[in-house]
């Protein structure tokens, strides 16, 4: 059995409807459409339909991977990463087996995280490789936290984007998945949350049945803790910043990313930033990236990306994989 | 650094055409938003490594309360 792991599809699905800055500009006398361009570098993020949910996009994206990659049909796992479930039970990647038309001899399930999720997939899908549990892994970071936006939330409204995306991780001779490195600090837990409507709080008409982001203080985690993870993913792969190829991190916004690939001296030119069309679309934030490289052709089989999600949690992943 | 040099720097990041001095009031500068804050969080990390709870920008009235915020002690 082969225990080495490789990406060998992405699948894209972003929701036909958009919000251009336009749109908010006309909402919100005080919103300037070029300043937002400028500084966060979003021009209009893509918005789930009403009846249209995470999981709806996650199935899309993975059809759409289908028919670019017929073996991802085959996977015998599948994970499913979104803060936006269909419903408290049941498991949204049992309904996603089912809907794929794919083997009830896989195993599958869900998992809550945010900006990080992606990593925190590749990592898991590369223990269940080495681990023989799976030869190959259907991973579907997929979410809508527009459900969850205040409509007045001019701030989070203009970040964040909805969208899904669908990744084979399939088992081979030769490794391309590096170490990760994986780290959470729950002290953070309240700087970006949606307080009411699990069971410890019902939803109760107040604000807090909205999503609440402390933009400041998660800015300050990020500073604090990517630079670090940088350097340590590094070591522990035995590799310099000058040996890797692209630098693709969760697309926060711009101006969070360009500070710090400053702050960490990150080479432009590798170091990708493109969140114009679709803003932060948290965990699908990162292969949707990869898909726009691909298919512009700058990803070249033996590339390294160095890959970093970090977010709600706090939660935060990074490491190095060959294209 | 020079107060001077600090509401220099706090013009350009605002990108506002108000004069600023000490006692402007930043909460009637319309310019001085949450992407401004953002611009002072990176700014208070670039250049006196220190991290600004986020909470304290909500404290923030005239331009020398912004500095007694980043530190008094920064400043000549």
């Amino acid at each position: 059995m082969k225990t080495n792991c490789k990406i060998s599809g992405i699948g894209v699905y972003l929701p036909s409807a958009v919000l251009p800055n336009e749109e908010l500009e006309s909402q919100f006398p005080d919103f300037k459409a070029a300043k937002i361009v400028k500084k966060i570098g979003i021009r209009q993020r893509h918005i789930a339909a009403p009846g249209e949910t995470a999981l709806d996009m996650g199935e899309q994206a993975a059809k759409n991977l289908f028919s670019t990659c017929p073996e991802a049909e085959e996977a015998d796992f599948l994970l499913f990463c979104t803060q936006s479930p269909d419903y408290f039970l049941p498991t949204g990647a049992c309904i996603l087996q089912t809907r794929l038309g794919m083997s009830s001899a896989m195993g599958a399930f869900d998992y809550n995280l945010g900006c990080s999720g992606f990593v925190y997939g590749l990592a898991t899908a590369k223990g269940l490789v080495a681990g023989g549990i799976a030869s190959s892994v259907l991973l579907i970071t997929a979410e809508t936290y527009s459900k969850y936006l205040d409509p007045g939330d001019k701030g989070n409204r203009s970040i964040f984007g909805d969208g899904a995306a669908a990744v084979l991780i399939s088992s081979c001779e030769e490794e391309h998945f590096g170490k990760f490195v994986l780290g959470t600090d729950g002290r953070g837990c309240q700087n970006l949350i949606v307080r009411n409507g699990g069971a410890r709080n019902r939803t109760d008409g107040s604000p807090d049945d909205k999503l609440y982001m402390n933009g400041p203080e998660i800015f300050n985690f990020t500073i604090e803790v990517v630079p670090r993870l940088v350097s340590q993913v590094l070591a522990d792969n035995d590799m310099t910043l000058d040996q890797i190829d692209h630098f693709v991190f969760h697309q926060a916004n711009k101006y969070m990313l360009s500070y710090l690939g400053m702050k960490i001296g990150l080479p432009e030119d590798k170091f990708h930033i493109d969140m114009e069309d679709t803003g932060n679309t948290v965990s699908a934030s990162i292969p949707i990236l990869l898909e726009k490289l691909r298919k512009k052709g700058a990803l070249h089989p033996g590339d390294r990306i160095l890959m970093a999600g970090f977010g709600v949690g706090y939660s935060y992943g990074i490491g190095v994989v060959t294209w | 650094m020079t107060k001077e040099k600090f509401i220099e720097d706090l013009s350009d990041l605002l990108e506002t055409d108000v004069e600023l001095t000490l006692t402007t009031n930043l909460k009637e500068v319309e310019e001085y938003d949450s992407l401004a804050i953002m611009g002072l969080v990176a700014y208070a990390d670039r250049n006196f490594g220190k991290k600004i709870p986020g909470e304290k920008f909500g404290e923030v009235t005239d331009v020398q309360s912004l500095i007694d915020i980043l530190g008094a002690e920064n400043f000549e």
